[in-house]
């Protein structure tokens, strides 16, 4: 059914940049590109052709991990697309499959490992574009396990990386929620919420949908996925008129599927379907909304294309398939004259009712439940204009059977262009091309608390790893405890105690509880005052605190007695003109910004000896301030001495203080005498 | 029994001290690995450090010193942390030869081995108890007490008062050196004129001199050398070679 279209008048814009890369930096990065009107973001999963075999119906999987082009002008492909690759049981050798328990037919691995076979680099040239139309009918994947290319072996673990992406992005992006796009993530997140339903629904209903299946399998697949079609637009009226009875069977669905699946999936199967069940009423509600706005402005015909957009589960729901085939083939034949997009448009699913072709990746939930992680995850696609031929590499995978089960593409219904690629409930449609995009269509119409609630739920029932919490920054406390008044400066600390420690005196002297952070030593600070930052939990407690330090004496372990006073900090903003550099007259070249050693011949080397000078010589008064200061407080001490007849300054304190210093904290003789010793001698 | 429980606790004792001695024995090494930079206009930025510094060696980390309390005109200061702490000698050695000048000249930045005290996120030295105690109101030490809490707050003030001072001066000094820069810009204008119209060379061929210029400038330098002037008197005076160079020099404007 294809539609060619002249290869060159192909659109193409490139979207975001994302950074450049490359030895000589002659390489931008994308994070989307828009070909021949859809849009294709990074982490999207599109469906490819292999040029090498343009007869080939088969279409492959990957995803979408990096886009780029060349900045240089003579490569000849600047555009290229890197592609991670997804398996599907009939391209791996049944042997390797062989022992893999419990294979989903619409089941699909992730490559990983190391070797070729993982991600493959393709030309994005529009002059290569093979333009065939194609529709593309919705199929739903899921994967949980990954294909080691390396060893050849199905794995059930997923590594962190793969092909140097980070599996979050592979799996639902569910922390990419607070970018901008927020309304956009919205909806990926409730999709996904949908979408982790749809394994349940297919495990559920998957005995009987064989059963179903093979009689119209074997007359014609057409029927099927007609039945799918019609199936969702009752699907989708029932959603309209009995919300709360579909949302409860399915729920039940759920549980039953939980109950009949493996132990070790039985966990995140829980997890995510439970998860899945709490926003799906919400999400059905904004589905429904939206449908209803959509279906008001659009033709007749396209209606279909908002009736698909039920989920798989709800697929399953509708149990009147078969007993509809007859209007189904009416309505066959009715789309059959449609134009191709309005066709396609009704093979879209999963929430991606927009008539445009459009491709879609909904997120999916995962559950990252120690090794069993299971990744639901599915591709709707909708019909697309072959975008460009990913080459692929699967001749040189080992053990790789193409033409294992092929014989299911061959059942390929041309007319409607749709192939039941595996026997159940997964069809893959394809003609050579693919593509997708991440809808976000009629649902920017949903509401952000749709999606606050969404993910309340979500968490609720997942296991979430626990994180530190996270600390403001240092700066934004001090000023906002500024404004509270419960900033407080501490003077006279060792300069050698750690923040922590700070922390620990309050608390064990004022018996209150803080955040403190140590004021670094400069060229600027008393090198003999170690300073605090003291934040207190409230005006109160640093009154108290400052009261009591102001009143009594609290000795330290230096011999110096805390002082505590409320600390006034520098106002945020611009700091004043720096003195000692030459405001150039003219706008500096980059010049101005090199940093270098200036050579002995200059006048700038002159000018710089005498800032050295200068330097100098304030070192030296600011010593003897010190010098001075110091002996002051030796004067202190010593006057002490002299009316006592103990020896040395600190054991002038400590004596004079006996029974409490010696009894209760017997450290303190030798630490408090080193400590001051060594402070007042110099 | 008992006994594997005592041992089970040393071992966990053990394992502790270890790790806090290995956490400050590592943060030691990094204070060693790291160089204190003073006298940093505010413009300087992480990316101006690394750069400057990446001169010299490997740069693994900036920081900037925040400074809350000091008042906001006193210069900044960074932590430079490098890849060893070879790198570091070398670098403060350099700086001391040479004047290291960062965003800006001709006021040099001073470079010092970084201390502990200078991370506010410093480690807990393992072993460290630290004691106080609340002094008695009737204890004699109690006045000196008092009198030492009065001079911590004499000295900090001082001490501000100090920095202020030394501010004004460094104004002072700045404000000097545009002022002779100036003058030194006329001066070269006023030669690089007379070179120009061909008084200079006229002048030369009158008293009999042969004079060398060269036109050249350093390579990174914001300062011009803009003329290297060799007045080489002529051999007829007898005077034998008597060379007199001349320092030229113009803010490029």
């Amino acid at each position: 059914m294809g539609e060619p279209t002249g290869a060159k008048d192909l659109e193409f814009k490139w979207g975001k940049k994302r950074g450049i890369g490359g030895v000589k930096k002659d390489v931008q990065f994308y994070e989307s590109f828009t070909f021949d009107g859809d849009e294709y973001c990074l982490y999207d999963c599109v469906l490819v052709a292999d040029p090498s075999e343009p007869d080939s119906d088969e279409l492959f999987i990957g995803m979408i991990i990096k886009i780029w082009e060349k900045c240089n002008k003579r490569a000849k492909t600047p555009r290229h697309v890197k592609l991670l690759w997804f398996y599907k049981p009939s391209e791996i050798s049944p042997d390797i499959l062989e022992g893999v328990p419990d294979i989903l037919a619409n089941e699909l691995f992730l490559a990983s490992g190391e070797g070729l076979g993982v991600a493959n680099i393709s030309q994005l040239d529009k002059r290569n574009p093979q333009p065939t139309d194609e529709e593309i009918k919705s199929a739903n994947f899921v994967f949980r396990r990954a294909f080691d290319v390396g060893t050849c072996k199905v794995v059930d673990t997923i590594d962190d990386k793969v092909a140097g992406v980070d599996v979050q992005f592979i799996f639902n992006r569910a922390d990419s929620k607070k970018e901008a796009t927020a309304l956009q993530k919205v909806e990926a997140r409730i999709n996904g919420n949908l979408d982790s339903l749809k394994p349940n629904g297919l495990l559920a209903c998957g005995s009987v949908r064989t059963a179903e299946d093979k009689p119209i399998e074997s007359s014609d697949c057409r029927e099927n996925s007609c039945g799918r079609k019609e199936g969702k637009e009752k699907g989708h009226n029932q959603l309209a008129t009995e919300k709360p009875t579909l949302a409860e069977e399915r729920s039940n669905k759920d549980s039953g599927v939980q109950e009949g699946t493996g132990h070790n999936k039985h966990d995140s199967r829980e997890a995510s379907g439970s998860g899945g069940n709490h926003c799906d009423g919400k999400a059905q509600e904004s589905e429904v909304k939206k449908q209803f706005t959509k279906q008001k402005a659009m033709p007749a015909e396209e209606r279909y294309s908002n009736s698909c957009e039920a989920s798989g589960s709800r697929v399953n729901h509708s149990n009147s398939k078969k007993a509809q085939v007859d209007d189904v083939k009416k309505q066959l034949t009715k789309q059959k004259s449609l134009p191709a997009e309005e066709r396609l448009s009704k093979e879209s699913n999963g929430l991606d009712d927009r008539p445009q072709k459009k491709q879609k990746l909904d997120g999916s939930v995962t559950v990252p439940n120690g090794r069993n992680t299971n990744i639901l995850q599915k591709i709707s696609s909708d019909g697309k204009r072959d975008l460009e031929c990913f080459k692929r590499p699967k001749d040189r995978v080992p053990g790789d059977e193409v033409s294992h089960e092929k014989p299911s593409f061959a059942k390929k219904n041309r007319d409607l262009g749709v192939s039941v690629s595996e026997g159940k409930d997964a069809k893959t449609a394809t003609e050579k091309g693919l593509s997708k995009k991440p809808s976000f269509d009629g649902k920017l119409l949903k509401r952000a608390e749709d999606k606050m609630l969404a993910d309340d739920y979500e968490k609720n029932y997942q296991v979430i790893e626990v994180r530190p919490k996270p600390e403001a920054p240092w700066e934004e406390s001090v000023r906002e405890a500024e404004k509270e008044e419960k900033l407080v400066l501490l003077q006279n600390l060792d300069p050698t105690y750690t923040s922590d420690e700070v922390q620990d005196i309050v608390y064990s002297a004022l018996n209150e509880q803080c955040t403190a952070r140590m004021i670094e030593r400069t060229s600027y600070t008393i090198s003999h005052i170690g300073q605090a930052l003291v934040i207190f939990n409230s005006r109160e407690a640093a009154e108290r605190a400052i009261v009591r330090l102001d009143e009594g004496c609290l000795l330290l372990s230096n011999g110096r007695p805390l002082v505590a006073a409320f600390a006034k900090i520098n106002p945020p903003g611009k700091p004043p003109l720096f003195c000692g550099h030459i405001k150039p007259h003219k706008p500096q070249r980059d010049t101005m910004a090199t940093s270098r050693c200036s050579q002995p011949n200059t006048l700038e080397f002159e000018m710089a000896m005498e800032w050295c000078l200068h330097r100098t010589r304030s070192d030296h008064t600011l010593e003897t301030v010190l010098k001075t200061e110091t002996s002051r407080t030796v004067h202190y001490y010593i006057r002490r001495k002299n009316t006592s007849s103990s020896q040395t300054v600190t054991e002038e304190i400590l004596l004079s203080n006996p029974p409490a210093l010696a009894r209760n904290i017997p450290a303190y003789a030798a630490s408090g005498l080193n400590r001051t010793t060594l402070l007042y001698i110099v | 029994m008992k006994i594997w429980s005592l041992n089970n606790i040393a071992a966990s004792l053990i394992f502790i001290m270890n790790s806090a001695d290995a956490e400050y024995a590592a943060f030691e090494e990094k204070v060693r690995r790291t160089i204190f930079i003073d006298n940093l206009s505010p413009l300087v930025t992480e990316a101006v450090m690394k750069k400057a510094f990446d001169q010299f060696g490997n740069v693994t980390n900036v920081r900037f010193i925040m400074n809350y309390t000091e008042p906001n005109y006193v210069p900044r200061s960074a932590l430079v942390e490098l890849e060893n702490a070879d790198q570091v000698v070398r670098i403060l050695l350099e700086i001391e030869n040479y004047p290291f000048m960062i965003s800006g000249m001709p006021r040099p930045v001073r470079a010092r081995a970084a201390e502990a005290v200078m991370f506010d996120d410093r480690p807990r030295k393992p072993g460290r108890s630290i004691h106080f105690c609340w002094l008695d109101q009737q204890d004699p030490d109690f006045k000196i007490a008092k009198k030492l809490k009065l001079l911590t707050r004499v000295h900090a003030e001082e001490a501000s008062y100090m920095l202020k001072r030394q501010i004004a001066e460094e104004e002072k000094l700045a404000a000097q050196q545009e002022e002779n820069l100036k003058t030194n810009y006329k001066k070269y204008e006023l030669i690089d004129g007379i070179v120009a119209d061909g008084t200079f060379d006229r002048l030369a061929r009158c008293y009999n001199m042969r004079p060398n210029i060269t036109d050249y400038r350093l390579p990174t330098s914001d300062i011009r050398v803009i003329s290297y002037v060799d007045y080489g008197y002529s051999r007829s005076t007898g005077n034998g070679a008597k060379v007199k160079k001349l320092y030229l020099a113009s803010w490029e404007g």
